[in-house]
């Protein structure tokens, strides 16, 4: 008789779609909650450690440190208030900070095994990737290196001030793939982001080993450097990243 | 004005969960479900919602696999109610091995299906596999035990 493991793994044969994009578009519901047991033995526990913490609380009242600082990324250069077309460094936790140089009006992220380019216009930006080693590329996919990935954030302000939040991440399949990011508020008004800012984190990859996001940079469209991602905050509500935006008339 | 970048960090890192982990959860819950539009929406919306918490969650893979897990028993419930739990017409798309499968465990109960699946085919350990459907260890131990017997016989008849 065959293996249980070994017979439901002929699932595995299935294609899984890929809803990725739908979970980016859509406004989360409500957590299900457990059966009603559950909640009340959590409720019960909840209690129990509430009262535990009151009495920690009260022995340590008065002589209570205060909490430490977050220290900041591995790398975070802090040049969000220093505007101009300086090479910046940015984080890296698996080696030396990469560095961002400005080419005109195009940002360059010299990365260890390759180039990343930037270039924008007011309607568009468009990220290059060239010179990728074979085994050592920007990598983050099904949990290991199979292939070059590029994990790409953007985000900025419109002209008129509204925040403008899109994610995107397009597997990289050769050098020399480009990969469009576009901008849309989500309510069907195209934009133009005059006052963007934008950065990109992406993930190396060194072997079969896939290491943390190495660089995080930031730069607007006329080309000066605008900061780094400060980490650890929470999401702002999540906006519809899909349509290319044309210019607008406003602009 | 908030900050446009806020949250960025934990939005890749739960893209990065969804590329490792994405696949593997929506055949997790095609398995304990047997319906594709059910483990499409159950994904998705467990993404989603995580995406909408960004960094408040600590263990972002254990939560989506939570939240994936009881927004599919949640569907089946409400599917189950309007007495439509099997799906009208079988899915065309998928492979032939996994149609088979999925009808071998049409016979379990819900939770033997969770159970069986979350530790054999996801690979939860029984404690983990109780928290992810709300249950307990105890109770998880009998269902998987349930499912095994009934799958070994449904193997064995299906072999001789």
């Amino acid at each position: 008789m065959p293996d249980i493991r070994e017979v439901l793994r002929r699932v595995d044969e299935t294609p899984a779609p890929d809803v990725w994009d739908e979970a980016t578009r859509r406004q989360a519901g409500p957590m299900p909650s457990p059966p009603i047991r559950n909640r009340l033995v959590a409720g019960l526990i909840a209690l129990v450690v509430a009262a535990a913490g009151i009495g920690v609380l009260v022995t340590r009242l008065g002589g209570g440190e205060s909490p430490a600082p977050i220290a900041p990324g591995p790398g975070s250069s802090g040049q969000g208030s220093s505007p101009g077309p300086t090479p910046i460094d940015v984080p890296a936790n698996d080696g030396p900070p990469q560095t961002a140089r400005l080419h005109g009006d195009r940002l360059v992220v010299e990365a260890p095994e390759g180039e990343l380019e930037w270039s924008m216009d007011p309607a568009s930006c468009e990220i290059h990737v060239r010179d990728l080693a074979a085994g050592k590329g920007f990598a983050s996919m099904g949990g290991g290196c199979r292939g070059p990935y590029l994990g790409v954030a953007i985000a900025g302000t419109t002209w008129d001030g509204r925040l403008l939040n899109a994610v995107n991440g397009s597997t990289v399949p050769d050098p020399g793939w480009t990969v469009h990011i576009t901008l849309n508020t989500g309510d069907s008004f195209d934009v133009v982001p005059l006052d963007g800012r934008f950065i990109a984190v992406i993930y190396a990859c060194d072997g079969d080993q896939q290491v943390v996001p190495t660089s995080v940079t930031a730069v607007d469209p006329s080309g000066a450097v605008r900061g780094s991602v400060p980490p650890y905050k929470p999401l702002p509500p999540p906006v519809d990243p899909c349509n290319r935006p044309t210019p607008s008339p406003s602009s | 004005m908030t900050d446009p970048f806020a949250g960025v960090e934990s939005h890749l890192a739960l893209e990065r969960l969804y590329r490792e982990e994405g696949a593997r959860m929506w055949r997790a819950v095609l398995l304990m479900t047997g319906r594709p539009d059910v483990a499409d929406d159950a994904v998705a919306e467990a993404f989603a919602q995580a995406l909408a918490r960004g960094d408040a969650i600590r263990q972002p893979r254990a939560w989506v696999w939570k939240a994936a897990v009881r927004i599919a028993a949640g569907q089946m419930k409400e599917l189950r109610k309007q007495g439509s739990e099997v799906p009208p017409e079988r899915p065309a798309d998928l492979p032939t091995p996994t149609v088979e499968l999925l009808d071998l465990l049409r016979d379990l109960s819900p939770m033997q299906r969770a159970a069986v699946v979350l530790h054999y085919y996801a690979g939860y350990p029984l404690r983990d596999a109780a928290a992810l459907t709300g249950s307990t260890a105890p109770a998880m131990a009998v269902h998987l035990r349930r499912a095994r017997t009934k799958l070994r016989s449904m193997l064995e008849a299906d072999d001789a």
